[in-house]
């Protein structure tokens, strides 16, 4: 090494970083900063465990349904080819990167490869976020609050259990208290006993009085998803969404006039304004017709019946509740409790007149 | 960790016992030695390796849900309700999934640009970006099939919209929509292709590409930046 003329500075001359091998030093800040991101995705699980919606085919029939459609399925159909053919090209693009920039050094060419793609990358982003955002239509419906993707949670909630992220024990129907979070701010809906007293729609339909927390819902009669004015007042399209068994996410069963027939609905959801006549309401209108017929204790098991197997559809509402009829079938209805034959006595009392 | 140490290590004992059965200690040795450059000791030359431990990370976790998820039309949602909500620990398994797959698509991105920023994909390289490439397009393939799993409204959304994309394909897009399900609209068909993809061949891909990735990074090291 050839002596150096001058004097040499004082100054600390910086030395040029060497090579390391790769073991330890690299080795273990590779370590260091692996583990402490498995202990960020494991932060990260502890505060938001991950969700998932509404099984889209819970019956397992191979016939998912979604009430929200996104996306594709409001652009036309030329726009959604263009978009592929773009997202394709990309990809291949990505692929011939080394054939279009050759050589050892960037050139101007690679340069101007390196604007384009970024210019695709975030365009591609963009689109696909507007897709999904501006084109979000919820099925038959444009009304529904959050209906961008992934709100559905403010309502509906996920799975009833313990590590719900929001602490909504809601499944299908949505429990008051989230209307609440965003209707707080409409004098008619603070307090919910709003609807302590009869009322009379616009169509002359009344509306029965006693509404009873815990019982009734506010999604028993409206429908979040439907446009404004349908959502206090079901229109004809509801309706017949409701007959043709379309309507399984949102309960939709207000009280129908007599000559309308009953849509098909699940057995639970029958309890949730029809009470049974002999715990209460509608109980002495049964016991008056039918004095010596008062059941003891509580309904005879259902299995896997619903209502309408024994009773007849509604046919009659008003303030005195609702009658619920036995059905032409209703000599089979011992027979289908195995019982024929049997003490009458086990299940009823019988009503001696004067005592 | 001086020279002295490693030298310990190569003459430890388990590794003489392990090298009399299975001649690896020359590899152990040489990959302790392998030189890192200068330019090369900056975080953001650990976006790959990142994104291999959230890969394992998936691995793990995958594994362990695996063990729990039915993968029916029927069967699916509700088991990832009980998974959530009555497998021990179940809830945190499938949070950490669930992020692990969010963090090693941006990581992935992540890496492939700072890869396409520093020139690394040049001549003697180009192979082993198409494999990494190939590893993105297999990972967005993990990614969009495991939001399908849960056969939830997101996941029946999604499957939609890949089978409706698919469909716009000018002359091939029947025959590609038809690969995924065979009923239109989608049907519980697309669940089983989803899974099929997520838990077997998807993962035989990215194994064989992993492979091929790193042995060529082993091999050819790590480019020095344009």
């Amino acid at each position: 090494m050839a002596k150096p003329l001058s004097k040499p500075s004082k100054r600390k001359v910086k030395e040029l970083p060497k090579d390391k091998p790769f073991f330890p030093d690299f080795a273990m800040f590779e370590l260091l900063v692996g583990l402490i991101l498995v202990v960020l995705l494991v932060i990260a699980a502890l505060i938001w465990p991950g969700v998932a919606g509404p099984a889209a085919d819970p019956a397992g029939e191979g016939k998912p349904e979604s009430f929200i459609f996104h996306g594709f399925h409001t652009l036309p159909g030329w726009l959604v080819a263009v978009g592929i053919g773009l997202a394709t090209g990309f990809v291949i693009l990505l692929f011939f990167i080394p054939r279009l920039d050759p050589g050892d050094r960037r050139t101007v060419k690679a340069k101007r490869v390196t604007a384009v793609l970024g210019g695709l990358f975030i365009l591609g982003w963009l689109g696909l976020y507007a897709a999904y955002g501006f084109f979000a239509v919820p099925q038959g419906s444009n009304n529904t609050p959050g209906a961008e993707w992934g709100l559905c949670y403010r309502c509906h909630g996920y799975w009833e259990g313990p590590r719900n992220p929001l602490g909504i024990a809601a499944r299908g129907a949505v429990p008051d208290s989230n209307c609440m979070t965003c209707h707080l701010d409409d004098p008619r809906l603070v307090n919910y006993f709003s609807h302590a007293q009869e009322r009379v729609t616009a169509e002359g339909e009344k509306i029965p009085a006693g509404l009873f927390p815990g019982v009734h819902r506010c999604s028993d009669c409206h429908n979040p998803h439907a446009p404004k004015a349908d959502a206090v007042t079901p229109g004809p399209t509801r309706l017949d969404r409701m007959r043709a068994g379309g309507d399984r996410y949102v309960f939709d069963y207000r009280r129908t006039p007599a000559d309308e027939t009953h849509p098909s609905l699940p057995m639970s959801t029958c309890f949730r304004c029809h009470e049974f006549g002999f715990r209460r309401g509608g109980a002495v209108e049964v016991y008056r017709q039918f004095p010596d017929m008062r059941m003891v204790g509580e309904h005879p098991p259902l299995g896997s019946r619903g209502c309408l197997a024994c009773h007849d559809e509604l046919t009659e509402t008003g303030a005195g509740g609702v009658n619920c009829l036995f059905t032409e079938a209703d000599g089979d209805v011992h027979g289908l409790y195995g019982v024929q034959g049997a003490d009458c006595t086990a299940c009823h009392t019988v009503t001696v007149p004067g005592e | 960790m001086s020279e002295a140490t490693r030298k310990k290590i190569g003459d430890s004992r388990w590794l003489k016992w392990l090298d009399e059965r299975l001649r690896v200690k020359r590899w152990v040795v040489e990959a302790m030695r392998k030189p890192v450059h200068p330019w090369a000791r900056k975080w953001y030359y650990c976006l790959g390796g990142l994104t291999l431990v959230t890969f394992l990370v998936l691995v793990v976790t995958g594994l362990i849900l695996l063990q729990h998820y039915r993968p029916t039309p029927s069967g699916a949602a509700e088991s990832i309700g009980y998974i959530m909500n009555d497998v021990w620990l179940g809830w945190l398994v499938r949070g950490i999934h669930h992020w692990a797959a969010n963090v090693m698509m941006v990581l992935c991105v992540a890496h492939m640009i700072r890869v396409f920023l520093t020139g690394a994909y040049k001549k003697p390289r180009e192979l082993n970006w198409i494999a990494g490439v190939l590893l993105l397009v297999t990972t967005v393939g993990f990614y969009v099939s495991g939001f399908v799993l849960p056969w939830d409204q997101r996941g029946f959304e999604i499957a939609s919209a890949i089978v409706g994309a698919l469909k716009q394909i000018p002359l091939v897009g029947d025959l590609l929509a038809g690969i995924v399900t065979s009923v239109t609209p989608v049907g519980g068909e697309a669940l089983g292709f989803f899974f099929d993809n997520h838990v077997i061949v998807l993962p035989l891909v990215i194994f064989i590409l992993l492979l091929f990735h790193f042995v060529m990074i082993r091999r050819q090291g790590i480019a020095e930046p344009l």
